[in-house]
């Protein structure tokens, strides 16, 4: 039985459904939700504020005024909301021949659209996040790609505004080489850095880069790497020490590939997993939500919408590190 | 959209200007005076500013006592720059260099005002 005007509120409930169980198998497969700071906002204008890991408490006489934290011994960074949107028509015929198998994949594919360009990105972000002030993102406009200290996201040459120490999110192997494929080496090297890691007043503020994150090409590699019993690629019997410091190993396929098609899959990052939200940033105002339709007059198509407000930005880098694998 | 305190961190010597950081060979330049000459940032980025980006370039600016200019100077320099190119191709004279200087009458005494009141009302008349 053809779908009447009266069954309006039924097909708008089973769409919703179709689009939330749509969400649902998207959601569970998006990976930069876990890296990236994905909580909900009121705010049009997002402000950060992030200190280098300055606060430090003072030795203060009996009746001392206490120290006060100097703020501007940071960065700080705005981001503003952007709305994405789309919509989905359920067309007289569809309705007319009770084309259910045909609405529900349009509904769980539009679902699936929203999410899986903002994983593309988020993960875009840091692949494009090693030369340049920009790039174009995934819905093909200009996306920064600075942290908050004016730098490219992943450099060498991080600044702060307290002195002239500068600090570098750029993995390199045990010989200083910067940016080296995927190997042991600089695995070990870059947590070590990490732990060793000291705020521009020279206390140490350990970085723990326990998710190592990798294309789907380089999985293979990664799970030998961290997962072999003995030291990989070599016939000592060592353990493998890799295996307590790297806790988790994220295949992420969409640094395999940017939004524009330039191949990445030699790119590999490690991320402090405790930390790194507030390194890279990414508010939502709204998440992906459809609404009821309106019924287009000269089509008789029952307009479904969908939108979102998000916007993604890096703040002070500190708690990912980057290769490009070029060496 | 994600906008940086740029005007914040060029005060700073971390950015360019307002609207655009550092290339990276600028900010490695900033970074290299700042370290090897030993001179503050803000000062640093002043002498990049001005097109001075190795060390060498530095001291040959020393030894000319070159004084970078700020970036406020060379901002209102580039603009009195354009402003001059636009008026040369518009083929508009200098009107600040050519204006001819109004003479201004001298200030009225008190005593000539009324003198003049009463001339007025009289030939109102």
């Amino acid at each position: 039985m053809a779908i009447l005007k009266t069954d309006f509120p039924s097909l708008t409930q089973k769409l919703n459904d179709w689009f939330n169980e749509g969400s649902r198998d998207a959601i569970a497969d998006w990976v930069g939700k876990d890296y990236y700071d994905c909580g909900e906002t009121d705010w049009e204008v997002f402000n950060t504020v992030n200190l280098y890991g300055l606060g430090r408490p003072s030795r203060v006489a009996d009746g001392q005024q206490f120290p006060a934290l100097d703020s501007k011994e940071g960065d700080s960074m705005s981001l503003t909301q952007i709305q994405y949107s789309d919509r989905l028509g359920v067309t007289k015929r569809m309705r007319k021949f009770d084309r259910y198998d045909q609405i529900r994949t349009i509904a769980k594919g539009m679902a699936d659209g929203f999410f899986d360009s903002i994983d593309q990105s988020q993960a875009d972000l840091l692949t494009n996040g090693h030369s340049g002030t920009s790039f174009t993102d995934v819905y093909g406009y200009t996306q920064s790609n600075l942290a908050s200290d004016g730098v490219v996201l992943f450099s060498a040459s991080h600044t702060n505004n307290l002195n002239a120490t500068t600090f570098s999110n750029v993995i390199t192997n045990a010989a200083a080489t910067a940016n080296p494929g995927l190997d042991r080496d600089p695995i070990v090297k870059t947590v070590s850095r990490g732990r060793t890691y000291k705020d521009p007043n020279n206390l140490n503020r350990p970085i723990k880069l326990d998710r190592l994150l990798v294309s789907a090409t380089n999985h293979d590699l990664a799970q030998r790497i961290v997962y072999s019993q003995g030291v990989q690629g070599t016939p000592n019997v060592d353990s493998n020490p890799l295996r307590s410091d790297v806790n988790s190993l994220v295949l992420w396929s969409r640094l395999d590939a940017d939004a524009q098609g330039t191949d990445r899959s030699a790119y590999w990052y490690m991320a402090d997993s405790r930390n790194v939200k507030m390194t890279l940033r990414s508010p939502f105002a709204q998440r992906p939500m459809m609404f009821p339709p309106d019924e287009v007059n000269d089509s008789k198509t029952w307009e479904y919408t969908a939108d979102m407000f998000y916007v993604l930005g890096a703040d002070h880098p500190k708690n990912i590190f980057g290769s490009t694998g070029a060496n | 959209m994600a906008q940086l305190k740029l005007a914040e961190l060029a005060a700073q010597g971390r950015a360019y200007d307002a609207t655009r950081p550092w290339e990276a060979e600028e900010l490695e330049a900033v970074l290299t005076l700042e370290r090897e000459c030993e001179l503050q940032r803000t000062v640093a980025a002043d002498y990049v500013r001005n097109g001075i980006t190795t060390v060498a370039a530095y001291e040959k600016a020393q030894e000319k006592e070159f004084v970078p200019k700020s970036l406020e100077d060379l901002k209102a320099e580039a603009v009195a720059e354009h402003n001059r190119k636009v008026k040369e191709e518009l083929g508009l004279e200098d009107e600040s260099a050519e204006a001819p200087i109004e003479e201004t009458p001298a200030e009225e005494t008190p005593a000539e005002k009324p003198k003049k009141s009463a001339a007025k009302k009289k030939s109102d008349k």
